[in-house]
């Protein structure tokens, strides 16, 4: 897996730069978790290859490609820093699932591999309801499922469908806000 | 004539600036927002594309500005549409421009209800067709309902989108006809801007084709010479002379250091909300209730045209969201003969495809991933019709715009305190368009409904209604104040009905109107 380009590695792109940056934009932003974001740093490269094989597996097979991947995730971190601590413990807890059923980090495993393992992990969380899966509310197992589903697997799902890839998905050869002309529109795009 | 000064440079504000420049008149326009540039409209659409802003992006960093509160029954939001900059609100606007009906104007004459304008339809065709030339209207002759006209559309217009021609289908056959909306975005190059691009988030127009009136009017006003804008200027009250005149407007900026700017004429045209209220911030000895209050009018009877949203799911994709405005209409239920029982409504379809959501919104409800999640989606998307109709809404004194006796703004006067409700016409009507809507949708083929959504645009009418009797309303025919013979009022607000029309053509008309009227020099 090729190196996460945000990453501790880079020169001159320090933990207390990246700090600095983060409360600085938190503050512009008001954001309310400021706190929280400031605790952690640029995510490692194992795991971002973690979260770039995730991608690989949320992500359509036809659009499923390691650069549609990393630029998601990455896109993902650069526009929203107060997203890295999440990001890492989604990693973090996914690379333990891993190491507790295969022996080997996520990246390392097998694509059908991988798949089998998030399958397991998130169908019966997303399949839930709390009277019948309380398990997922009150565990910490469950509460590491419920984190890596809605604080990452639903922005990355969510960042792929928005962008132009995603929109190629339903068969739009450019995705909205890509200016073009006052013809398409008239027709369905397959004409 | 001597010196004019434009409170507020919206649509109105800079259509009439740029009418008194052709006409040889001076004017200073003073707007509470900043000019945007074409490098910050293109910032912004860039935000609003990419999801990063939402809403209307146009809000002042300084909310404290636009501050205001409600107090009636309802809640009615005016943040979504209202915008403070030159060109106002037309910087946000889907460009949809149809002309009002004569009966509009003549509500008492022809169903018994409300009351009469004191002009009608053909005082004011002859500037609608001026307008329509200025903005620049996309639109063509197929609307079966509307008055006749003197002068073409300036281009041809903008034509069906793909989900238009699947609705038409089932509506040709129905008997509703749907037409052309008549569009302020050109559908060909027109007045040194290029035809749409289709670019989605029409809220910021990145190619220019939507006509904005700090483009369309306000550039060529300063170009004559004769008009200035001071930008980020709040006017915070009017004052008068010994003799009852109007004589200077007291504004300030962020700094708020006040200032005096004074003039022989003062028009006002700070929209339906914030012109009563600097009226009323305007109170006298003289007018305790407000200035031009006598009749105790201003700030009541305040209209808007809540929207009701209807989707229905059917078998065939309808590719929505490919264009951000609406381009077919129906003119079928707003000139009806039952507006004596309950109020009309106009009917668009919506081409960014309420209702059914955009692949990324069908995601985040979804639990599935991969090929699976693709799958869902290929089969959801695009298979939600989704119609809007716009409510008439009649004048209730009881709807008003007053003074909020507890909050203050940025410059700590009162913010505005609305109070708003609907009665038995509009609730009637409301029913009726869903009743409507839900049996074109049906006869789609949809099987499946979202619950109607209802929202509001804005705009915001009757607060300083029209009439002839000042002991009733707040201007004349002319748009003149009953009360300072010097003091003008070119709103929405002027509005003492609203039919069912996007108001900004109308409003136009009648900033065009007010202009000749103050160029001929005519008390």
């Amino acid at each position: 897996m090729r190196a996460f380009r945000i990453s501790a590695r880079r020169g001159g792109f320090t933990r207390r730069r990246f700090l600095g940056g983060t409360v600085a934009l938190l503050a512009s932003l008001g954001h309310r978790s400021a706190g929280r974001a400031a605790d952690g740093g640029a995510l490692v490269a194992s795991e971002a290859d973690t979260l770039v094989a995730l991608a690989l597996v949320l992500l359509p097979r036809e659009a499923a490609s390691a650069e549609t991947a990393q630029a998601l995730v990455e896109g993902q971190l650069a526009g929203s820093p107060w997203k890295v601590d999440a990001f890492r413990e989604g990693a973090r807890f996914l690379d333990a699932w891993s190491h507790y059923r295969f022996g080997a980090g996520f990246a390392a495993l097998a694509p059908d591999v991988r798949h089998t393992l998030v399958e397991g992990l998130l169908q019966p969380y997303t399949t839930r309801t709390l009277l019948s899966n309380p398990y997922y509310y009150l565990s910490d197992h469950g509460r590491g499922v419920r984190r890596l589903w809605s604080e990452v697997v639903q922005h990355v799902l969510a960042a792929f469908y928005r962008s132009a890839a995603g929109w190629r998905v339903v068969g739009y050869p450019r995705p909205p806000g890509q200016c073009a002309n006052l013809v398409d529109y008239q027709f369905p795009p397959s004409t | 004539m001597g010196s004019v000064c434009i409170v507020g440079g919206g649509a109105a504000g800079c259509v009439l600036a740029l009418r008194l420049a052709r006409r040889g008149i001076a004017v200073t326009v003073l707007e509470s927002g900043p000019r945007y540039g074409a490098k910050e409209k293109e910032a912004l659409f860039l935000g609003v594309a990419s999801g990063r802003l939402s809403g209307n992006p146009y809000r002042l960093k300084e909310r404290r500005i636009e501050l205001y509160r409600n107090a009636g029954p309802m809640n009615l939001p005016l943040d979504f549409e209202r915008v403070r900059g030159i060109g106002g609100t037309t910087l946000f606007w889907l460009g949809n421009s149809p002309r009002m009906l004569r009966a509009d104007f003549k509500m008492r004459s022809t169903f018994g209800l409300a009351a009469d304008w004191p002009i009608g339809y053909d005082d004011l065709e002859p500037y609608y067709g001026q307008a329509e030339a200025e903005i620049g209207i996309a639109g063509a002759d197929d609307n079966p309902f509307a008055e006749p006209r003197s002068a073409p559309y300036p281009m041809p217009p903008i034509p069906f989108s793909h989900a238009d021609k699947v609705l038409k289908r089932t509506t040709d056959a129905l008997g509703v006809e749907f037409h052309h909306t008549p569009q302020a975005r050109n559908s060909v190059p027109h007045g040194g801007r290029s035809p749409c691009r289709s670019c989605t988030f029409c809220e910021v127009c990145p190619s220019g084709a939507k006509a904005t009136f700090d483009v369309t009017h306000a550039a060529p006003a300063e170009a004559t010479g004769l008009v200035r804008f001071i930008t980020n200027a709040t006017a915070l009250r009017l004052e008068l002379d010994g003799l009852g005149r109007a004589r200077r407007v007291i504004y300030a900026g962020l700094d708020r250091v006040e200032h005096a700017h004074e003039a022989d004429v003062f028009v006002v045209t700070c929209g339906g909300i914030e012109t009563p209220r600097l009226l009323l911030l305007s109170a006298t000895r003289e007018f305790p209730d407000g200035l031009a209050n006598r009749s105790g009018a201003l700030g009541r009877y305040l209209m808007n045209h809540p929207i009701l949203q209807v989707s229905g799911r059917i078998d065939e994709n309808v590719y929505p969201y490919r264009v951000g405005f609406e381009s077919s209409e129906s003119f079928a239920f707003y000139a009806t003969s039952t507006r004596d029982e309950m109020g009309a409504f106009l009917m668009n379809l919506n081409n960014f495809g309420g209702g059914g959501g955009t692949p990324a919104e069908i995601a985040a409800g979804s639990g599935r991933w991969g090929d699976a999640l693709a799958e869902e989606i290929r089969a959801d998307f695009g298979r939600w019709l989704s119609l809007s109709a716009g409510i008439d809404q009649l004048p209730d004194e009881r709807n008003a715009v007053t003074l909020d006796p507890v909050n203050r703004d940025y410059f700590g006067l009162p913010i505005p305190l609305v109070a708003y409700r609907f009665d038995d016409y509009t609730e009637r009507a409301l029913r009726r368009a869903a009743e409507v809507q839900r049996w074109i949708l049906e006869a789609a083929g949809a099987r499946e409904f979202h619950a109607p959504e209802q929202w509001w645009p804005g705009h915001h009418m009757g607060t300083t209604r029209m009439g002839t009797d000042p002991r009733t309303s707040v201007v004349d025919g002319n748009c003149r104040t009953h009360d300072v013979p010097n003091l003008y009022l070119v709103t929405t607000g002027c509005f003492v009905t609203g039919g069912v029309a996007n108001p900004t053509l109308t409003l136009s008309a009648l900033a065009l109107r007010l202009g000749e009227h103050l160029a001929s020099g005519t008390p």
